[in-house]
């Protein structure tokens, strides 16, 4: 590897050497940026305190020499006005004491060089004494030249002052005749009113004050400081300033914009609004600012002084290029590039030394790093043990195996590993070996044993070789885990013994021949089936268990297995039997595989006894074929159908075939069955349904056979899945025209039946119609015959003959004859119209009450009753009721001319069924005329015999008709009768 | 009471006379009003077509009503006496030759106060018209005025 780095490209080489550079460098280079910028900072932030400094040192310098120079002005300016000159010369205005006073003010204006004259003017504010200063020296103004100032500001403020008050004019410059001096003349006026002696105010005494003076002097002040200073009036106008050209703006007309706000508008902002702010920086400059009152000037008399000038502003600026050290900046910057440059070097050096120092490091412990690798990796346990027998390192292998962490075992005396039987002549091996190493395998011959810390042993083979440092003798050993070696011997011993119990424990019989078709193995199945011992069997031919008529055959069937063998079943689509020792067969089936062991061939044949499959097969045969016959000799069709609409029958039976008129049920087969339809697509409609529904139960299908003719057929499908998932219908077919047929004429008579019916209710209707007439209409003429016939008896009897009365009295008796008929007719017919109400009647009871009606109507009688008690019987009891009536009426009326009349009613059993009856020894009847006796008018006896209209049982039939039941009479003439009748039964219904 | 009238309705001329007969011979001697058809006795007793300005609140004492009438018959002649507010109290009488069960039913249904059956036997019709005449004329009390009885 070494030859390898070392003859790669220089580039290469450096690189790593380039790469430390960079990072020292730039590290060193980062600090040194730190430390200069530091320094820089602090130095800035110290000179821009100081300046600030300076700059309100500046501002307070200005300020005090403007109040210290205005001050004195104040005591000068009384002084002139009290002085006796001026009150003498305002006493006597002489030429003397004019001349006194202009020396005395002369003297004044020479000595006191800040003044530039001195005025004095009379309240009319006409100049009457003036001193000016000429080229520096005083001189008094000739009076001829003196002027009216009456219309000047400042003589007409001060004239309206009190005494002891001062006027301060403001700052501004002279003007002379209107027009401002040149060169101009900057100036102050002061001035206060002059009274003379007796109080009377006399004018005014006005003191200029040099404003140049004041200039200059701040002018000095201003070129001191690191700024400039400026003096601003009161409106910002500059009163000195940068440019001259910008000054007494407010003085000039064309100067008007020429304000300290033009040029610094944020500054002048900043003044106005913040005014306690005294130094501030606007637009990178600073600015210290301080003001003065005039009006303070002259101390606490505030209120005797008044001033032209609210304010004077002194405002000093530093602009920013002044603070800004820039300089500074440019020296620091070129210092820190020569100390990158030093520290580049710098750099060079420590990372080409640290990089070949690392380089070197790194390639000692790669190959110490691929030495432990090696014997890390190594498959074996190795272990170096020095001349004391002390292990001087093991590998992760030997960790693993003896179980001992690396660390437990430097250090130790390699007998550690040793299982404890050995470890006292193993010391003197090791001496022994020591004496005399050489590479070889240790304890040759013997079985040697690792010991593992938790005591256990394992199997091991062990070399030696001896390894010679500069320091020691150490001997390596390389040790060689082998139980799994061992493990594997007797895992094939197990597995041999886990096969012959599967041999043994399988449901087939297993034979295994040689090449020479010599049973070679068997197990206990094969002994079992073919009831030989084993002992009988091995070493004998297999042709010992094949059936005797195939033996010579299968001589030559496994000759030629033999020459291809494979694995394959044997005999495929014979029946194959196997031979038993006492002679009888048995079916089998085998299969064949071959098994080369070396160069031996041998086969094994698999055998299967088959008897009870073949026997269930033959079962299974039978049953299809009967259910096969049962199908078939159904008269109904049986079919199966492919789930496709324009499929053929898959299979049917006879009954189809028969039904469809086929030749056979192939050619049936043929057809699709949408072609058997009468109507076009019925199948496949048919299919749909059976689809949807999953069945169809008797669908009424109208088909046609191979031969044309039409028929009904009812068809049953259901949808069926065969084991591989293919669908198909089953069903059943059967030709219904036939019943079609039937339940169309049964269509027809119901039909017929219902138009009947319908004619019968309109003859009801008609008879019910009849019948109200009957009653109403044909019994009025009846009244009128028997009325008229009555008042004719009543009122002309006289009139009339007996014969002629017993005409009348006849036509009475037909015509309530006849009532009475149509009453009977009625209540007959009313009867046949009713339907019934049919409950639980007790004819007993009902029998009881009408013998009583009858009792109560003749009194006179004495007839014997015998009533049956309890006779329950299903009907309609209004019904029953008029039966018995007529019955019982009919026997009380028969018995009437019988002294020992007697009536009974009860009931009896013929055929199972039972019968009630009514019985009389009456006068009877002749059995000859039994079938008149229920006809309607009908009667056995005269109306003079026996009274009656010949309805009564007539009526009584048709009750018992519609009952269900029958009536009918037995008697003998002169011997009573009896009526019998049935009842339909509650269960009959 | 005995000046007040009957109201006979009968179409029929022979029953008409014999009734007035059977009144005769008993002797009652009320006013009989005879109408021949359901129209003319509701005008009667409404005081309409024929009998306008007749005052329709002097009602008679009894209606002797047949059922089988030409133009209105009697169940509905009854069913409009039984629907105006005047006439709905009046007692009516159904006297007819019809023995019907469902004429007897309607009859009664529709509020009549008796059913007399006319039997052909005229001795049986004077018994009869005579104990009619006796319990409507004599014994029973006609409604007294009811106005409370109109809105109803």
């Amino acid at each position: 590897m070494n030859g390898k780095f070392f003859s790669s490209n220089k580039d290469q080489q450096y690189w790593p050497i380039i790469r430390q550079f960079i990072l020292i460098w730039a590290l060193l280079t980062l600090a040194l940026a730190i430390a200069l910028w530091s320094v820089y900072k602090t130095q800035e932030k110290s000179m821009l305190a100081y300046i600030r400094d300076e700059q309100r040192q500046t501002i307070k310098a200005g300020s005090q020499f403007i109040v210290e120079e205005l001050q004195e002005l104040h005591d000068d300016l009384f002084y002139l006005r009290d002085k006796p000159a001026l009150y003498n010369w305002l006493d006597q205005e002489s030429s003397v004491n004019r001349a006194n006073l202009n020396a005395d003010w002369v003297t004044f204006v020479k000595y006191r060089k800040r003044y530039d004259g001195i005025v004095f003017l009379d309240e009319k504010g006409q100049e009457r004494v003036r001193v000016d200063r000429a080229q520096g020296l005083p001189v008094v103004v000739p009076e001829r030249e003196l002027q009216d100032k009456s219309q000047v500001y400042f003589v007409e403020q001060t004239l309206a002052l009190d005494r002891d008050s001062v006027y301060i004019s403001p700052f501004d410059l002279a003007i002379e005749q209107d027009k401002i001096e040149q060169p101009i003349k900057p100036v102050i006026r002061f001035g206060t009113p002059v009274f003379d002696k007796n109080g009377q105010k006399r004018g005014i005494i006005l003191l200029n004050y040099w404003g140049q003076r004041l200039i200059e002097q701040f002018r000095a002040i201003s070129q001191q400081s690191i700024g400039s200073l400026w003096l601003l009036n009161n409106e910002g106008y500059w009163l000195t300033g940068a440019d001259p050209e910008k000054e007494w703006g407010f003085m000039y007309p064309d100067r008007k914009g020429t304000r300290f706000a033009d040029d610094y508008a944020e500054a002048w902002a900043s003044i106005i609004e913040h005014p306690e702010r005294q130094q501030f920086m606007a637009n990178g400059d600073l600015f210290t600012y301080s003001e003065i009152l005039p009006k303070t000037l002259f101390g606490d008399i505030l209120e005797n002084v008044v001033s032209g000038d609210e304010r004077w502003l002194l405002i000093a600026r530093v602009p920013d290029e002044k603070l800004l050290t820039q300089n500074v900046l440019q020296a620091r910057l070129l210092a820190f590039i020569a100390l990158s440059l030093l520290s580049g070097v710098v750099s060079w050096f420590i990372a080409h030394y640290r990089t070949r120092r690392q380089q070197v490091e790194e390639e000692v412990s790669d190959s110490e790093a691929r030495f432990r690798n090696l014997v890390e990796s190594a498959p074996d346990a190795i272990i170096i043990v020095n001349g004391e027998g002390r292990i001087v390192l093991a590998n992760a292998q030997a960790e693993k195996w003896f179980g001992y962490a690396r660390s437990e075992l430097l250090n130790q005396p390699i007998e550690l590993l040793v299982p404890e039987r050995f470890r006292t002549h193993h010391p003197d091996y090791r001496q022994a070996y020591i004496e005399n190493p050489v590479v070889r395998a240790m304890g040759v011959g013997r079985d040697l044993y690792g010991r593992r810390k938790d005591g256990s042993e394992f199997p091991v083979e062990l070399n030696l070789s001896p390894l010679e440092t500069k320091k020691e003798k150490l001997v390596t050993s390389i040790i060689r885990d082998i139980s799994i070696r061992k493990h594997a011997e007797e895992e094939l011993r197990a597995s041999e013994a886990r096969f012959r119990g599967l041999l043994e424990s399988a449901p087939d019989a297993i034979v295994i021949v040689n090449d020479k078709g010599c049973i070679v193995l068997v197990n206990a199945q094969a002994e079992l089936w073919f009831g030989y011992s084993r002992d009988e069997l091995l070493n004998q031919p297999i042709e010992l268990l094949v059936p005797e008529q195939f033996r010579t055959r299968h001589q030559d069937y496994r000759q030629v297995y033999t020459e291809n063998p494979q694995v394959r079943p044997m005999g495929v689509g014979l029946d194959l039997s196997g031979r038993r020792k006492d002679g009888s067969e048995f079916p089998v089936e085998i299969n064949l595989s071959p098994l080369k062991i070396g160069q031996d061939l041998f086969i094994i044949s698999i055998i299967r006894d088959i008897t009870v499959r073949k026997r269930a097969e033959q079962m299974q045969r039978e049953a299809q074929a009967k259910y096969q016959e049962l199908v078939n000799n159904l008269r109904v069709g049986v079919y199966r159908h492919s789930p496709t609409s324009t499929g053929c029958f898959l299979e049917v039976n006879p009954a189809i075939v028969e039904m469809f008129e086929a030749e056979s049920a192939e050619q049936l087969q043929t057809y699709p069955v949408n072609d058997l339809c009468r109507d076009q697509g019925c199948w496949r409609e048919f299919v749909h349904k059976v689809r949807q529904k999953g069945y169809i139960d008797n669908e009424e299908v109208p088909l046609v056979t191979l031969k044309g003719r039409e028929f009904f057929a009812s068809i049953t499908a259901v949808i069926k899945k065969d084991s591989t998932g293919n669908t198909y219908f089953d069903g059943i077919i059967e030709d219904i025209s036939e019943r079609k047929e039937i339940e169309r004429r049964i269509q027809q008579l119901n039909t017929a039946l219902r138009d009947r019916a319908m004619v019968l209710e309109s003859v009801n209707h008609e008879l019910e119609a009849f019948s109200y007439s009957v009653s109403h209409d044909l019994r009025a003429p009846l009244r009128a015959v028997d009325g008229f016939s009555r008042i004719l008896l009543d009122e002309y009897a006289g009139r009339l003959d007996d014969t002629g009365r017993d005409r009348l009295k006849r036509i009475r008796a037909a015509a309530q004859r006849m009532a009475l008929l149509i009453d009977d007719l009625l209540k007959l017919s009313r009867i046949t119209r009713s339907e019934l109400k049919r409950g639980d009647i007790d004819l007993s009871l009902i029998a009881t009450e009408v013998i009583d009606d009858l009792r109560k109507q003749e009194p006179s009688r004495a007839v014997q009753c015998i009533i049956q008690p309890g006779l329950i019987v299903w009907g309609d009891g209004r019904l029953l009721h008029i039966v018995l009536d007529n019955l019982l009426g009919n026997a009380w009326k028969f018995t009437g001319k019988r002294a020992d009349a007697r009536i009974e009613f009860g009931m009896e059993m013929q055929n199972d069924e039972p019968v009630y009856f009514v019985r009389d020894n009456g006068a009877g009847f002749d059995m000859a005329y039994a079938e008149k006796l229920f006809g309607a008018f009908q009667r056995l006896h005269g109306t003079e015999e026996f009274p009656g209209t010949g309805i009564g049982l007539a009526t009584a039939q048709r009750i018992i008709h519609k009952h269900g039941g029958r009536i009918w009479a037995e008697s003998k003439v002169e011997q009573g009768a009896t009526f019998y009748f049935t009842l339909e039964a509650r269960e009959n219904l | 009471m005995k000046n007040k009238v009957i109201l006979l309705v009968e179409d029929n001329p022979d029953d008409e006379e014999l009734t007035l007969h059977a009144f005769e011979k008993i002797k009652i001697n009320n006013t009989i009003v005879v109408t021949r058809n359901g129209a003319e006795a509701l005008d009667y007793l409404f005081g309409t077509g024929a009998y306008a300005g007749r005052d329709p609140r002097d009602l008679p004492l009894v209606v002797l009503l047949d059922l089988k009438l030409p133009k209105i018959d009697g169940l509905e002649v009854l069913r409009r006496i039984r629907a105006n507010e005047e006439t709905q109290l009046l007692p009516v009488v159904l006297l007819t030759s019809s023995n019907e069960e469902e004429d007897r039913l309607k009859g009664y249904m529709l509020g009549a106060n008796s059913y007399v059956r006319k039997p052909v036997d005229f001795d049986e019709f004077v018994r009869a018209a005579s104990q009619l005449g006796l319990y409507w004329i004599l014994l029973n009390e006609p409604p007294p005025p009811c106005p409370d009885c109109k809105k109803r």
